[in-house]
């Protein structure tokens, strides 16, 4: 194979041959049997390189990587707790009841609903990665603690090295959200609303529950109905949604 | 090899889920696969460590061949990415001699559709790997002028960032992945996977 045939199949993947010259390519891919040997492996090794270096590849291997942290972080632990709870099958019908007791009573007393019911509350743990694990820990103490600037400008740091991050990215809109910088908050929600991350209903949720907070209740409410049931945040949603 | 059935199972899904990088379905993965897997590398002197890199190693791939060979899933999930998944983990024992195994591990299949599907998917991985090795031989140019094309940089921003010019960014390009092919085609590895 020369150069010149080399450069042919280039131009022909991308696209950059005249009509003529395509057609006569196409004739001799289908007579010419080492040809078409050589244009086969040719177009094998540019898609593998194609993909291996793609953007989205990286991010899905990013995406995966965070999934699986979080599978074995947290979900291994949670399951060693579940464990010690074992319930024999009488037992369920038993705990059924008991929950549906606790759940009527809670329903029958339950005053309405407030945006302040659903701020983020919970202390968070991030996924930690070989670099910049000083930045994340700083980060994450300043989160935990309401140290809101403190935190934004920790995030900032890790997300120069790793500016797809989706973790990274919702908790800095919290944070932002938290000190009521909302344009702030507001870009970054909708950049995780677009994508299809772990945190796009979570952005989404807490998006809406953001303009619930700044009386914009019928966006809000607009952006609860996008919430599918497969999402966690989905019972949330509607509940919120029938208060409102 | 086997001739499979061609009917695409419906878990398909799990596929699709990789191929579309669905937060919550591979999630799901995780949640109804990654049990029996680090089970098994546990009881095969593993430990859970072991058993993530294992994983995360064999969703890749299954998404990398999703990706370039549009990957269709003929039998159930489950079967197929624990075998994956077994077969790769007795390969690396094996490798590192650390363990002696007597049984021969790399039998078993339940159904020629599986073994079928876990082979393409094994002579898969085996010519990826190939490709990287062969990637690893060229020179610096070569190996800066692919990356940073199939990145997200045009042949101009490529061409000025290297002090070349476009004319010749675009023909060392093209130059390089000959290259590559004819490295391949020579490769022993690669004609016998051609010929399967």
């Amino acid at each position: 194979m020369d150069e010149a045939t080399t450069i042919l199949f280039e131009d022909y993947l991308e696209g950059l041959l005249s009509e003529a010259d395509r057609l006569a390519f196409e004739k001799r891919l289908a007579e010419d049997t080492s040809f078409a040997k050589d244009f086969d492996t040719y177009k094998e090794l540019r898609t593998h390189l194609a993909h291996e270096f793609s953007e989205e590849r990286a991010d899905f291997k990013n995406q995966l990587e965070n999934i699986g942290n979080d599978y074995f972080d947290k979900g291994s632990s949670e399951e060693k707790e579940t464990k010690v709870i074992k319930f024999r099958p009488w037992q369920y019908g038993i705990a059924a009841s008991i929950a549906l007791l606790i759940g009527f009573f809670v329903i029958q007393n339950m005053g309405p609903a407030a945006p302040g019911d659903y701020s983020f509350s919970e202390q968070i743990t991030l996924t930690e990665r070989s670099a910049d694990t000083e930045v994340l820990k700083q980060a994450e103490t300043a989160f935990n603690e309401g140290s809101y600037e403190d935190a934004i400008a920790n995030f900032t740091i890790a997300l120069e090295n790793d500016s797809e991050n989706s973790e990274l990215l919702f908790y800095k809109a919290l944070s932002h959200d938290a000190l009521a910088q909302y344009s702030d908050s507001d870009s970054l929600y909708e950049r995780l609303q677009t994508g299809n991350s772990l945190y796009k209903y979570k952005a989404t949720f807490y998006k809406a529950v953001s303009l619930w907070k700044r009386n914009n209740i019928e966006e809000a409410k607009a952006l609860f109905r996008t919430i599918p049931d497969t999402a966690d945040e989905y019972k949330d949603a509607q509940h919120i949604l029938k208060k409102l | 090899m086997f001739m499979g059935q061609n009917t695409v199972h419906d878990d398909q899904k799990y596929i699709d889920a990789l191929l579309q990088n669905d937060g919550k379905r591979i999630q799901e993965i995780y949640t109804k696969f990654a049990p029996k897997v680090i089970g098994f590398v546990k009881q095969n002197s593993g430990d859970e460590d072991a058993a993530k890199d294992l994983i995360q190693e064999v969703l890749l791939i299954i998404y990398d061949q999703a990706k370039t060979k549009d990957l269709k899933l003929t039998c159930p999930f489950d079967a197929y990415f624990f075998m994956i998944c077994k077969r790769k983990w007795f390969t690396r024992l094996k490798k590192s001699a650390k363990e002696r195994v007597t049984n021969d591990p790399l039998a078993g299949f339940d159904s020629e559709t599986l073994q079928d599907q876990v082979q393409q998917t094994e002579h898969f991985e085996t010519k990826m790997q190939l490709f990287k090795e062969l990637f690893q031989k060229l020179g610096d140019t070569c190996k800066e002028i692919l990356q940073l094309s199939f990145g997200s940089f045009s042949m101009e921003e490529i061409a000025s960032q290297l002090n070349i010019s476009y004319a010749y960014a675009r023909k060392k390009k093209s130059l390089c992945i000959g290259q590559l092919t004819k490295w391949a085609q020579e490769s022993q590895v690669y004609k016998q996977l051609k010929e399967l």
